[in-house]
């Protein structure tokens, strides 16, 4: 399969700190990529560089064998690329539906010219970016809530909330920064179907996650970090059993336990 | 539909109700409202829509007051018409909110603040103090004779005579005044409503968040930053040409500080709570100066300086209504009420 | 070079002042997040009173220097118990109200502050007719008076001690946590209700100061004075990064040095196209310049937002 998503040799450091060491890794397209790794791994770090939060201080991204803009999170999206945060990161004071019309800013065109004259072309738009967000409102299953604030919504239901607004942007990676977190044995499973039905509808997810077993059963290729660097990747199950991934997980001496 | 046909009846009557009942200070004082009203709209787009604070709005407000001045009075023997100054005045002050705006893009909150005003301060003193060696701006004597507000042979400062109907001056102002505030208040609410306005107000709750969707955060700040000094100066320019006479003294951190007030008090990000705002605070003042009056008829005499008292139970009614209202006093809660119920 | 080293003088007397102001808007900045735009107007209470209490008692036939030290404390108690109350009812209420309504508290405040100040004291300037002291000293043609002297020493000594407090003392400790976070600090047990009100009550103090040295260096006491004041002052602790000590006295200093420089040179640099008129410029011009290429100001810490 092809690779949509081509990292080489990406590092980062902050001051003293190396979060990030000579990172190479790819996601294929329309695959289901899991990235793992204890706490303070590095796997948000790569979430900022991949959508241009952060600069990476060496190393190069390609999307599709085109070099990707660094450092320009608003170019990047444009490039189909579209984002969770870990500490969830919606627009609060506004609602559940307007924060997915936001998501489809970079589908439409609408001019501050073409909003003070509300010509034709900008009322038809209006319209078609409606019927998009109420369809990936009910995409995630939020429709009834389209008119609360985001800010009341459900720890859940917030989750899926930013998982539509980055849907809503149609991007061709979905970048999702522990998605799971928090949520209890029903949510994840609809979670996991979720991601599931988004693959299938073809578009490629990028997923950090804890939880080793649901992210094994999720996903057909993971990575997995550690200090900043890349100890093991491939299929889950070699992944696992991969011993500096067991060493990382349980610590040193414990590897015949696991 | 029926609400809105007899609330414009109801505007459009409301200064002849005025200027019969309390008389013509009265309708000239609405019509100063008005004028803060367009400031308000304009500052809302960059506080109320885009969450930049800005403490040196007044400066755009100046631009346009000075350029209707300066191309429209003895001073420099230039007499243009008001369908040129008004959008010269309105593109400098827009121009100088692009320019001003510009280096603060990547400043945050309080620190955008301060900035702002600095900058507003300075244009006041050079307003101040361009007087010599060329004199431009005639320095703190301000610039006077300034030609009225005026299309061709109708002049609105003066009053209107329609056979037996005299318009008086203020009234004329005052449905003047009122298109461009119907304007303004078109415009934004369009604004407010369109894929702009959702970038700013995307921009002003996770300004990171708003860039991972696309949206280009550096740009629609600079235009937020741009439309609302347009409206300032537009603002602007009509108030040099109704008073007749400009000096920086009536561009001040303290007025600043007041538009700020009134987007804030009603209810900031959406107009009616703009509306709200600057009504009542342009107008509280106003009622405020009859203290001498209340005074005489508690005590008998005048106790307290009634200039003070006035600014003191301003700055009370300020404290007291935010106390109560922290959001606003109409919050926007109301409004996504009734959105649902559209 | 005369000139230069004289205004660098005259500079740092104006510069500690402002580093006394701008301590205050830093400490609740660095705590609450906000601008506390009622602050310069504390500072014009502290010194009005003190200008009041010392003309009173001087006139009761006390010596200077007694009327100015009863002055001092008098009006630095009144200025305690007045951060103390503007706290308590203005901003307390608001903790958690959007982010925009204490500032408009604040600018009320403000505004009471100063018509309240108006009625008691009027709107005149009031003269302190007290020479303090003709000692001077001169070297090389700069001259440095004794009040300069007692002003900049003053100022030294004060944050000296405020440093010591805030790094070396339990208060201190339970400052900076709350400055941390309000909700961590809670759960330590800290009770950051009554390290807020102390921090107005000690900004206030220095406020207080800070108002007794710039009526006694100008002579003149009015009631709008807290209003530049405090404006200066604000800037001051932007320049050096809110919420960061250090900065603001550094941001006064150097805001007070870059003001009398200024207006000392701008005419020369410019052939007198601009005049000392302009010196209010400088201090935004440079505070502009200063955040265009350090948005945090200049200790503030630059580093990237954690995401
Ligand atoms: N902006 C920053 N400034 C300084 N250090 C940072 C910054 N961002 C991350 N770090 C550091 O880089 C390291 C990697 O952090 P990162 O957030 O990428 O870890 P992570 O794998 O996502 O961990 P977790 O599972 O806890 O989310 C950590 O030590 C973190 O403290
Ligand atoms: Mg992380």
């Amino acid at each position: 399969m092809n690779n949509l998503l081509e990292l080489n040799h990406v590092s980062k450091r902050f001051g003293g700190l190396v979060a990030l060491k000579e990172v190479s890794m790819h996601i294929p397209e329309q695959a289901i990529v899991g990235l793992i790794g204890p706490n303070g791994a590095g796997k948000t770090t790569l979430f900022n560089i991949i959508t241009g939060l952060y600069r990476p201080d060496q190393g190069e991204l390609l999307l599709r064998h085109q070099p990707l803009p660094v450092g320009m999170p608003h170019k990047i999206a444009q490039h189909g690329i579209a984002r969770t945060f870990q500490n969830i990161r919606l627009f609060n004071n506004l609602t559940v539906l307007e924060n997915i019309l936001v998501g489809r800013h970079m589908r439409s065109q609408a001019s501050v010219l073409g909003a003070i004259l509300n010509t034709k072309r900008t009322r038809l738009e209006e319209k078609n970016i409606r019927e998009k967000a109420l369809f990936f409102l009910n995409y995630v299953g939020l429709t009834h809530r389209a008119h609360d604030y985001a800010k009341v919504l459900s720890y859940g239901d917030q989750r899926r909330l930013e998982i539509a607004r980055a849907l809503a942007t149609e991007p061709q990676l979905l970048a999702l920064d522990e998605p799971a977190a928090g949520m209890n044995i029903k949510e994840r499973n609809d979670l996991a179907l979720l991601i599931q039905q988004i693959q299938q509808d073809g578009t490629a997810v990028l997923v950090i996650e804890h939880d080793v077993k649901w992210i094994m059963s999720l996903c057909q290729h993971i990575t997995v970090l550690n200090f900043g660097e890349v100890i093991a990747a491939g299929d889950p199950h070699a992944v696992q059993n991969h011993p500096k991934v067991i060493e990382a997980y349980l610590g040193k001496g414990q590897h015949h336990a696991a | 539909m029926k609400k809105n046909i007899s609330l414009l009846v109801a505007v459009l009557l409301l200064p002849w109700l005025l200027y019969f009942s309390a008389g013509q200070s009265w309708v000239r004082i609405i019509d100063f409202s008005l004028l803060y009203l367009m400031l308000s709209l304009g500052l809302n787009v960059v506080v109320g829509y885009a969450g930049l604070l800005d403490l040196g709005y007044i400066a755009f407000f100046a631009v346009g007051a000075y350029c209707y001045a300066l191309l429209s009075s003895p001073q420099f023997g230039i007499h243009w018409p008001l369908l040129v100054i008004l959008p010269i005045g309105a593109v400098c002050a827009g121009l100088f909110g692009v320019l001003l705006g510009a280096p603060t893009l990547r400043l945050k909150g309080d620190y955008l603040a301060i900035v702002t005003l600095g900058f507003g301060e300075i244009i006041r003193i050079f307003l101040n103090n361009l007087s010599s060696p060329v004199n431009i701006t005639n320095g703190p004597q301000g610039i006077s004779d300034i030609d009225p507000l005026h299309l061709g042979s109708i002049v609105f400062n003066h009053g209107l005579v329609f056979g037996d109907i005299r318009i008086p001056s203020v009234i004329n102002i005052y449905y003047l005044f009122l298109l461009a505030v119907i304007i303004t208040m078109i415009f934004s609410s369009r604004l407010e409503r369109s894929r702009v306005g959702r970038a700013w107000m995307a921009i002003r709750e996770d300004e990171l968040a708003a860039s991972c969707v696309g949206i280009h955060t550096k740009r629609y700040k600079l235009l937020a930053f741009g439309l609302g000094a347009t409206m300032g100066g537009l603002s602007g320019g009509l108030f040099a040409g109704f008073q007749g006479f400009v000096s920086p003294e009536s561009f001040t951190l303290m007025e600043s500080v007041m538009i700020l007030c009134m987007v804030v008090l009603g209810g900031m990000g959406h107009i009616p709570g703009v509306i709200v705002g600057s009504l009542l605070l342009s107008i509280l003042p106003e009622v405020l100066r009859e203290t001498a009056g209340w005074q005489r008829g508690l005590f008998g005499q005048v106790i307290v300086d009634p200039a003070n008292l006035r600014l003191i139970m301003f700055a009370l009614a300020l404290v007291v209504m935010m106390l109560v209202r922290p959001e606003g006093l109409i919050p926007s809660a109301l409004r996504r009420k009734e959105m649902q119920h559209e | 070079m005369s000139t230069f080293w004289q205004q660098v003088v005259n500079g740092l007397t104006l510069g500690s002042i402002y580093a006394l102001v701008a301590l205050g808007y830093t400490m609740v900045y660095g705590i609450m997040e906000l601008i506390n735009f009622a602050h310069g107007d504390v500072v014009m209470v502290g010194a009005l009173i003190a200008l009041s209490v010392s003309e009173l008692l001087i006139h009761q036939g006390l010596s200077l220097p007694l009327a100015l030290s009863i002055a001092i404390m008098v009006s630095v108690l009144v200025c305690m118990v007045l951060g103390w109350t503007i706290e308590k009812i203005a901003y307390r209420p608001l903790r958690h109200a959007p982010k925009l309504a204490p500032l408009i508290t604040a600018i009320g405040l403000s505004l009471l502050l100063q018509q309240i100040a108006a009625l008691i004291w009027g709107k005149s300037y009031l003269p302190f007719s007290h020479t303090l002291t003709t000692t001077s000293w001169s070297w090389h043609g700069v001259v440095i008076s004794a009040l300069q002297l007692d002003i900049f020493g003053l100022s030294l000594l004060l944050m000296f001690l405020l440093w010591h407090l805030v790094h070396h003392s339990k208060l201190g400790r339970a400052m900076r946590a709350t400055a941390q976070s309000v909700a961590f600090a809670q759960l330590m047990g800290v009770n950051t209700d009554r390290v807020i009100s102390q921090t107005f009550v000690i900004g206030s103090a220095l406020a207080a100061v800070a108002g007794v040295m710039d009526v006694m260096y100008y002579a003149v006491g009015n009631y709008t004075m807290g209003f530049l004041l405090g404006l200066k002052a604000f800037t001051a602790a932007v320049l050096g990064g809110i919420g960061n000590l250090k900065g603001a006295m550094l941001g006064g200093l150097l805001l007070g040095v870059v003001e009398a420089l200024g207006a000392g040179y701008i005419g020369d640099i410019t052939h007198g196209f601009f005049g000392s008129n302009y010196k209010d410029v400088f201090a935004f011009l440079v505070l502009i310049l200063v955040l265009i290429f350090k948005p945090n100001g200049l200790l503030g810490s630059n580093t990237q937002e954690k995401v």
